[in-house]
């Protein structure tokens, strides 16, 4: 089963610390992606900060465009920051790996893909 | 230890939202700062025991509220006054929900906090000095670092500050359309000043960090995250991000680097990703503005892949553009700069030196007439100005290049006289 890795977390902690201590941070996840990389195919990405988003909410009547507005879907204490896309054997496997990311500042949510496309496409 | 740098990235996260929430509460700016530091206090003792709270801020809220009606009541039974009596009345029993944080009140709050500090009899660097200590919360010898002062000097002029402010009133009404808008250009006005101060009292040794330039550019973040779709913000953040992209290619064995000689690969090529989405962002709103311009014209320098792919002509109609809306000094001398680099340096020099009069005391000034001047082999008049440059207070860094800049003119002058 393909599971989702969604981290959350307050932006900007991570500018305000130093090298060694955000070191620390990026080492937790080079030990899950070598993990990975040795299991087969994953995705991850770091988000940019939510100030550069934009967002496509639905036009007001039918048949509208969409309404671009600036910055992120919801404002929110717990920001999307990143997230992986692996395959694991089940829930409690997938559990375990997104562990190894957590740290007193981020929430991670481990949700299951329904559907994948490009790189996630089920053969 | 890794936990209190944590907590402390916390406290400074929220800072601004808190200081601004207390501050409408009291009305006291100073005893907003105590009781946040309060707060900050306990935390320091709880979380490690309890974990982060949920919602950080309406944590440190509420105990920095219970902390300062504990002073206001040893200040009330100090002085027996009523006045603070009431004060402690009225605060009490509103203890909202922390989710009941009210976002449109608190981003005029935040904004209405950045405005008092920069108060028109205070000069561009005590706006920015105050606004790091009261809303960034950097401690008195750090901003002292980064103005490169005396930290009793620095202490001196925050007490000074203060005392102003304190006397100032803005309502705490939320502000009109006009009025938000006047604060917004003050306040981003300020920050930019904060950011150039930091840019230019840089030195080789401490390029990786810089705290005014950082906290500008915090600040900057900070605002777009309460007003998300504003072009000239996002054209603000953009240009600090374009530029502090740099900062680790601007110096080599303590020299300052010119754009031109800087190794690219040693520029922050993730920085300048997102400055260019910041301002691609701000272009689709059609609204131009000085800020806008500026970063345009950092982003064709940061799309250049070397020197001499950099696009002048698209550099000449930004700064043409740029003096349209803002006919500074400044600007027309960056203007010639393009001017010299397509059209040679007699047309350059033309353009620079009706600016005498008014950029006499900018060491830029100098320095670009200097290298100008060379250009057309004009040594000993390079020389003078070179001269000139070392005599307006330029930094060690500056002072290396320049006097690199005379001892090529001097050995090009015994070259002519052989």
């Amino acid at each position: 089963m393909q599971y989702s890795i969604l981290i959350y977390g307050t932006e900007g902690l991570t500018a305000r610390l130093s090298d060694e201590e955000n070191e620390q941070v990026l080492k937790l996840h080079r030990d899950l992606q070598a993990e990975l990389g040795k299991r087969g195919d994953f995705a991850t990405a770091e988000l940019m900060p939510t100030s550069s988003a934009v967002s496509l909410k639905p036009g007001k009547r039918a048949g509208a465009k969409p309404l671009v507005v600036d910055g992120p879907f919801a404002e929110t204490k717990e920001r999307f920051l990143g997230f992986y896309v692996a395959e694991f054997e089940d829930l409690d496997e997938a559990v375990e790996l997104a562990s190894r990311l957590s740290t007193p500042h981020v929430t991670l949510e481990v949700r299951p893909i329904r559907w994948g496309g490009g790189l996630f496409a089920r053969s | 230890m890794a936990e209190r740098q944590w907590l402390e990235a916390h406290f400074a996260e929220v800072r601004p939202r808190a200081l601004a929430l207390l501050t409408r509460h009291f009305n006291d700016l100073d005893l907003a700062e105590d009781a946040f530091s309060q707060a900050c206090v306990n935390a320091l003792r709880a979380w490690p025991r309890t974990g982060i709270p949920d919602n950080p801020l309406a944590w440190l809220l509420t105990v920095a509220r219970n902390a300062a009606r504990d002073m206001l009541r040893r200040r009330a039974s100090a002085q027996r006054t009523s006045a603070n009596l009431a004060v402690i009345q009225a605060s009490h029993g509103e203890d909202e929900e922390p989710e009941a944080i009210d976002q449109a009140g608190l981003r005029d709050d935040v904004l209405r906090l950045l405005f008092i500090c920069c108060h028109p009899d205070l000069s561009a660097q005590d706006q920015s000095a105050l606004a790091l200590r009261v809303v960034a919360g950097l401690s008195v010898a750090q901003i002292a670092g980064g103005f490169v002062v005396k930290p009793r000097a620095m202490e001196q002029r925050l007490t000074r500050a203060k005392r102003l402010i304190a006397a100032r009133s803005v309502p705490f009404e939320p502000p009109s359309l006009d009025e938000r808008h006047r604060r917004l250009n003050t306040v981003m006005l300020m920050i930019y000043l904060m950011f150039n101060e930091g840019w230019s009292a840089i030195s080789a040794e401490e390029s990786d960090r810089q705290p005014l330039c950082q906290e500008a550019i915090r600040l900057a973040r900070l605002l777009m995250d309460l007003f998300p779709s504003l072009p000239e913000l996002m054209g603000l953040l953009a240009l600090f991000l374009f530029q502090y992209a740099r900062r680790a290619a601007r110096f080599d064995a303590g020299r300052l680097l010119r754009l031109d000689e800087q190794p690219r690969d040693r520029w922050d090529h993730e920085m300048i990703a997102e400055a260019a989405t910041l301002l691609e962002k701000a272009l689709r709103h059609s609204m131009p503005g000085s800020y806008q311009i500026q970063a345009a014209i950092a982003s064709v320098h940061a799309r250049a892949a070397t020197s001499e792919d950099t696009d002048w002509d698209e550099l000449l109609r930004l700064y043409e553009a740029l003096l349209a809306i803002e006919p500074t000094a400044i600007v027309r001398l960056n203007h010639a700069a393009v001017v010299a680099h397509l059209h040679g340096p007699a047309a350059g020099l033309g353009l620079v030196e009706p600016l005498a009069g008014e950029l006499g005391d900018y060491r830029w000034y100098h320095t670009m007439r200097g290298g100008l001047l060379c250009e057309l082999g004009r040594w000993r008049n390079a020389r003078e100005a070179y001269r000139l440059a070392l005599t307006l207070t330029p930094t060690a860094a500056e002072r290396l290049a320049i006097n690199e800049k005379i001892a090529a003119c001097e050995s090009n002058l015994a070259k002519l006289s052989d």
